[in-house]
């Protein structure tokens, strides 16, 4: 299914608009599940047996499999596919964007979210943000200097497309169910400060005002376009959250001054520098008894070669060049290198709310953290569930 | 992609002269799958659209195969039908062009 947004940002489309969004969707979904069960089949019944004949062993880790794969033809089907598929996504909604420009830039002025922003022009985009067509959208998080808003824009209608209805009604869903999850698992934890790192626009960050509506919410990102455009998102849905343009490897708010520092999906888009630099800041930030907690893609230790190969498969071709490489660290390391005590390390998988309700996430917040591994998460896994890891500042 | 922001360890035989991903022996098949997607696509904009025409021709009760006819064979000679195909077939074949500045 093709998600139509319910937020006041949402774009008014014609009839064709409609069209292509939901073939494109149900095109993805097509190869997301019938042509990657085709793969999956061509590597158990062909690649895996011609491997081990030749190497006296299976494959052992996703590096293996992609180039045991990559000479048979369902490999070569889903993955030109998908390449293109993923372009459509695109170029779907970018007609819509520019057709529809001066509306946002009015909602910006008129909501008062433009003068809200605070934005740094002087600063230097990192190359992960100006360098990369990041899953291949043209510009990047960088976008369009004539047209800022152009890219958050993109990136919300794009997304919408995308995720197939998988990621909430406003794409909220990984905030709202891991919102949900802090609150159940965690009750006495009332963060009275939140920052959300490396917000793109803000989709995420919205559910911890809802969550902890007395906290004061603040998300950062680097590329100036998406906070502009995530900031009038916000003001339009009546939710009190402060954009600021900056970079994860040095945040400009004082020590201590965080209860909960949050990220989504955002941990496999830095380099292992850049990563390591946002542990540290993040510790800096975090007063004692806060909490660092990274929503992400779960670590390739914790899948089996396969899974780890068709999670892999975004770095090569969906221009996310870190991906493999943070899938590749230990997430309780990441957290010790930025200076947290191991006996502090937490990681859990929560149940989507959107698809599995409240009632399934407090149930999952009261047994035991759930094993990440490739049953419970991941995109092979049943079913939709978000993997956490952070840790606790003493 | 640019060449220092791809993945450490990526084969460079991964990537075609023109950077995007190559997956085919052959790299013309590399161009053809898009077209064939592209096509998939504005099939089904076609469909839906005309089940949009129809389910509104039918609810006022005008719907009529000879009116439409008519202006089918009308627009033998109308520019901007014109206009509308060049831009189609752009939509479809562009994947087949080869990338600027790639040597053929």
């Amino acid at each position: 299914m093709v998600l139509q947004l319910k937020h006041a940002m949402r774009p008014q489309q014609a009839a064709e608009d409609v069209a292509r969004g939901r073939f494109v969707s149900g095109l993805r979904s097509f190869i997301l599940n019938d042509l990657a069960q085709d793969m999956r089949q061509a590597y158990d019944q062909r690649v895996a047996p011609a491997f081990e004949k030749a190497h006296g062993r299976p494959p052992e880790s996703s590096a293996e499999v992609h180039k045991a794969m990559r000479a048979d033809p369902a490999f070569k089907v889903y993955s030109a596919c998908r390449v293109r598929a993923q372009s459509m996504v695109w170029d779907a909604v970018a007609p819509v964007v520019q057709r529809e420009r001066a509306k946002l830039e009015a909602a910006a002025n008129d909501s008062g979210a433009a003068a809200a922003v605070k934005l740094a022009p002087d600063m230097e985009l990192p190359r992960n943000v100006t360098g990369l067509d990041v899953h291949l959208m043209p510009g990047g998080y960088a976008g369009d200097a004539d047209f800022p808003m152009a890219a958050g824009a993109v990136y919300d209608q794009g997304l919408a497309i995308f995720s197939m209805g998988l990621m909430g009604q406003n794409l909220d869903d990984i905030g709202l169910s891991m919102s949900t999850y802090v609150r159940n698992a965690f009750p006495d934890f009332k963060p009275a400060r939140i920052l959300d790192v490396g917000c793109t626009i803000g989709h995420n960050s919205l559910p911890w005002k809802q969550a902890y509506p007395d906290a004061e919410v603040h998300a950062v990102d680097v590329a100036a376009g998406g906070l502009l455009y995530g900031a009038t998102r916000a003001k339009l849905q009546g939710l009190d959250v402060a954009f600021h343009q900056m970079n994860a490897e040095a945040l400009d708010f004082p020590d201590g001054s965080f209860d909960l520092v949050f990220s989504s999906m955002f941990l496999h888009e830095l380099s292992a520098k850049t990563r390591r630099a946002f542990f540290r800041e993040a510790r800096r930030l975090l007063r004692p008894g806060g909490l660092l907690l990274n929503m992400e893609l779960p670590p390739n230790s914790q899948m089996g070669a396969f899974e780890g190969f068709y999670l892999d498969w975004d770095c090569y071709y969906n221009e996310e060049p870190f991906y493999k490489g943070f899938r590749d660290e230990d997430p309780r390391a990441l957290c010790r290198d930025g200076g947290f005590a191991d006996e502090d390390y937490v990681q859990f998988v929560t149940p989507s709310l959107g698809i599995y309700g409240a009632e399934a996430i407090a149930t999952a917040a009261a047994s035991d953290p759930l094993a990440v591994n490739s049953e419970t998460t991941g995109r092979l896994a049943e079913g939709v569930n978000w993997f956490g890891f952070g840790a606790w500042k003493r | 992609m640019s060449d220092a922001l791809r993945p450490e360890d990526a084969p460079p035989s991964i990537y075609g002269p023109d950077g995007r991903p190559q997956f085919f022996a052959d790299p013309a098949m590399d161009r053809f799958v898009p077209v064939v997607l592209n096509l998939a696509s504005e099939l089904w904009v076609q469909a839906e659209t005309i089940a949009n025409l129809r389910a509104l021709l039918e609810e006022d009760g005008v719907a009529s195969a000879e009116r439409l006819d008519a202006i089918a064979e009308a627009s033998a000679s109308d520019p901007d039908r014109e206009a509308a195909l060049r831009a189609f077939i752009d939509r479809i074949f562009t994947p087949l062009r080869e990338a600027p500045g790639v040597a053929a």
